[in-house]
C-alpha cells in the first residue's frame, strides 16, 4: 500500500523542465550519431546496385558467348572494306563492345535503332553522326541504359538532353550514351599512342596487322576486335572465346569502373584528336570515334587509379594515366571473367609490368602472362 | 533531486564528450610537399607523385604551383608511415605526331628505375622533392625517332 501510494505521488508530480530537456538532449545526441550511419547505408545500397550492374554486364558477356560462340569483340573494327590502312578517312569506328552486348541487357530496341542507322553495324558510326540523325525520342532511348551507370556517381544520363549546344560543335555539342564502366584493354608495354585505337581487324585468313602499334597480336587484354568474314565488315564473328583468358577466368579482369573528372561528367564529344579532347571524350561509352576510338569505352590495364575527382583536367592523357576510379571511397569495382565482381583497393600497385613489376592491375588484365594474382 | 541530475549531466557528461572523437585518426601521416627542379628551383606544375612499396601505392596530384598532398584511399587522406620509392607519373608533353616527351629524367617515370626513396615518419609533414630535367632536349628526342 505504501509503495503504491508513493508511486502515485510520483506520477502526479510530473517531470520538471530540466528532466524533459535532458531526455530531448539524449534523443538529439542519438539521432546525431545515427544520421551518418543512415547516409553510409544509403551509399552502401548504391554501391551494391553498382556492383549489380557490373554483374549484369558479366552475365551479358556470358550470354553473348553462349549464343555467338565467342567473347563480344572490343569493336567490330575500323577498316573500310578492301583496302588495308590507306587513309585516315577510311578508319571509321564501328560498333563497340557496349553496342554488341545491348541485346543481352534487355536493350534490343536500342540495338535495333543503332542497326538501322548503320546498315546493320556495317557502316562506320560516330557519336556525332548517330546523335545528329536521331529524333528527340530516339535520343532519349540512347540515354536510357541503366546498367551502364553507377548510382554512386549518377542515376540518369538525361542531363545531357538539357545541355544547350549546337550539334555541329565538336567541343560542346556532341553527345551519346554514357557509361561509368570501361572494358579492359592494353598491351604488354604501355605505349605513347594508339593504345585504344579501334584495332585493326584481320580477315578470316589472318591477313592484315599492318599497323604495328595497334595490331591485334599486340593486344593483351581480354577483348579484341572482331574477325571479319571475307573482308566485309557487315559480316563478322567473335575472334576469341573464353580460352583467351589463359590465366583463368577468375584471374582476369574484363570490365571496371572508369575515372571521370568532375568537369567532364556528362560530356561526350565527337572528336578525340587532341589530348584535351580525349579527356572530354571520356564519358562516352557505346561508340568509338576517330583514331583514339576505343578510349570512349575502354581503359588500359596499364593505367592507374585516380582519386581526386576535382582535379584540374590534365591534357597529357596517355595509356598509363590515371584512368580507373570510382565514386566509392577507396575502392574500384572490377568484373572478372567468371562473372564475379570484386572491389579492388585504389592503393594496390598499378602501372605497366615493365615499369612496375608489382602491378596488380596489369597482372590481372594481361591474358596469359602466367601470373595468377589473388586480390588482396 | 533536480540538483543531482544537473550536476551529473552537465559535468560528467561533458567529460565524456571527447570520447566521441576518438578513432577518427587512422594512423596516416598527412604529408604534403612541393616538386621543384634541382637546377633552378622552379616548380614542376603537373603530374602525380607516387609513393610506392611492393604492395601499396599512395598518390599526390601536383597542382600548378608544384605543391602536392598525399592521399591513399582518398585524394588527401595521407599515407601510413614507412619507406617508399618515389616516382612521378604524367610529367610528359605531347609534341604532336604521337611523340610524348618526358620532361623529367626518364628514371623518374617508374618505381623500378627511380633511386629516390623516402622514409615517412609520424612527424613528417613536409617534403621537397628535387627532380632533374630530361638530359635529352625535345629536338634530340624528335630527331632520334
Amino acid at each position: 500500500m505504501f509503495r503504491l501510494n508513493q508511486l502515485c505521488r510520483c506520477l502526479l508530480r510530473g517531470f520538471t523542465l530540466v528532466e524533459l530537456l535532458v531526455v530531448i538532449a539524449i534523443i538529439g545526441v542519438l539521432i546525431a550519431l545515427l544520421l551518418p550511419a543512415v547516409q553510409a547505408a544509403r551509399e552502401a545500397a548504391r554501391r551494391s546496385q553498382c556492383t549489380n550492374h557490373l554483374k549484369q554486364i558479366g552475365i551479358a558477356v556470358h550470354n553473348f558467348h553462349d549464343s555467338r560462340k565467342g567473347l563480344p569483340p572490343a569493336t567490330i573494327g575500323w577498316k573500310d572494306s578492301g583496302d588495308l590502312e590507306t587513309t585516315n578517312a577510311r578508319k571509321l569506328g564501328r560498333a563497340s563492345f557496349w553496342v554488341l552486348i545491348l541485346p543481352y541487357l534487355e536493350q534490343q530496341q536500342l540495338y535495333d535503332l543503332i542497326c538501322t542507322k548503320s546498315n546493320s553495324l556495317a557502316w562506320g558510326l560516330t557519336n556525332e553522326t548517330l546523335w545528329n540523325s536521331c529524333t528527340d525520342e530516339e535520343k532519349k532511348s540512347l540515354l536510357s541504359v541503366p546498367f551502364y551507370l553507377c548510382p554512386s556517381r549518377r542515376t540518369s544520363m538525361t542531363p545531357l538532353l538539357d545541355k544547350s549546344a549546337t550539334s555541329t560543335d565538336s567541343i560542346n555539342g556532341i553527345f551519346g550514351t554514357l557509361s561509368d564502366y570501361a572494358i579492359v584493354l592494353g598491351r604488354s608495354q604501355s605505349h605513347w599512342s594508339g593504345w585504344l585505337q579501334t584495332q585493326e581487324p584481320t580477315d578470316i585468313t589472318g591477313a592484315s596487322d599492318v599497323s604495328v602499334n595497334n595490331s591485334v597480336t599486340l593486344q593483351r587484354g581480354p577483348f579484341r576486335c572482331a574477325l571479319w568474314i571475307g573482308n566485309n565488315p557487315g559480316s563478322w564473328k567473335p575472334r576469341d572465346s573464353f580460352s583467351r583468358m589463359a590465366d583463368g577466368t577468375s584471374n582476369q579482369i574484363v570490365v571496371g569502373e572508369k575515372r571521370l573528372f568532375q568537369a567532364t561528367i556528362f560530356d561526350c564529344r565527337a572528336n578525340a584528336s587532341t589530348t584535351e579532347e580525349r579527356v572530354y571524350f571520356g564519358d562516352c561509352s557505346i561508340l568509338p570515334g576517330g583514331t583514339w576510338a576505343m578510349y570512349a569505352g575502354g581503359r588500359s590495364f596499364n593505367a592507374h587509379f585516380g582519386t581526386d575527382i576535382n582535379r584540374d583536367i590534365v591534357a597529357n592523357y596517355l595509356e598509363n594515366g590515371e584512368h580507373w576510379g570510382s565514386s566509392h571511397s577507396g575502392i574500384c569495382h572490377f568484373l572478372l571473367g567468371d562473372g564475379a565482381v570484386r572491389a579492388v583497393s585504389v592503393t594496390v600497385p598499378t602501372g605497366a609490368l615493365a615499369d612496375n613489376p608489382n602491378s596488380i592491375l596489369a597482372k590481372l588484365g594481361n591474358v596469359g602472362d602466367g601470373n595468377s594474382v589473388s586480390l588482396p | 533531486m533536480t540538483n543531482q541530475y544537473l550536476t551529473f549531466f552537465s559535468f560528467r557528461f561533458f567529460l565524456l564528450l571527447p570520447l566521441l572523437f576518438l578513432g577518427c585518426n587512422n594512423g596516416h601521416v598527412g604529408l604534403s610537399g612541393k616538386v621543384v627542379f634541382s637546377e633552378d628551383g622552379s616548380p614542376l606544375t603537373f603530374g602525380t607523385v607516387c609513393f610506392s612499396t611492393p604492395t601499396f601505392q599512395a598518390k599526390g596530384e601536383i597542382k600548378n604551383t608544384g605543391s602536392f598532398t598525399m592521399g591513399s584511399l582518398g585524394a588527401a587522406d595521407g599515407l601510413p608511415p614507412g619507406t617508399y620509392t618515389v616516382y612521378i607519373l604524367g610529367a610528359t608533353e605531347d609534341l604532336g605526331g604521337d611523340n610524348i616527351y618526358s620532361i623529367l629524367d626518364p628514371k623518374w617515370n617508374s618505381p623500378s628505375t627511380s633511386d629516390f626513396t623516402v622514409t615517412v615518419e609520424k612527424t613528417t609533414r613536409n617534403l621537397e622533392i628535387k627532380v632533374d630535367r630530361n638530359p635529352e632536349s625535345r629536338e634530340q628526342f624528335l630527331n632520334k625517332k
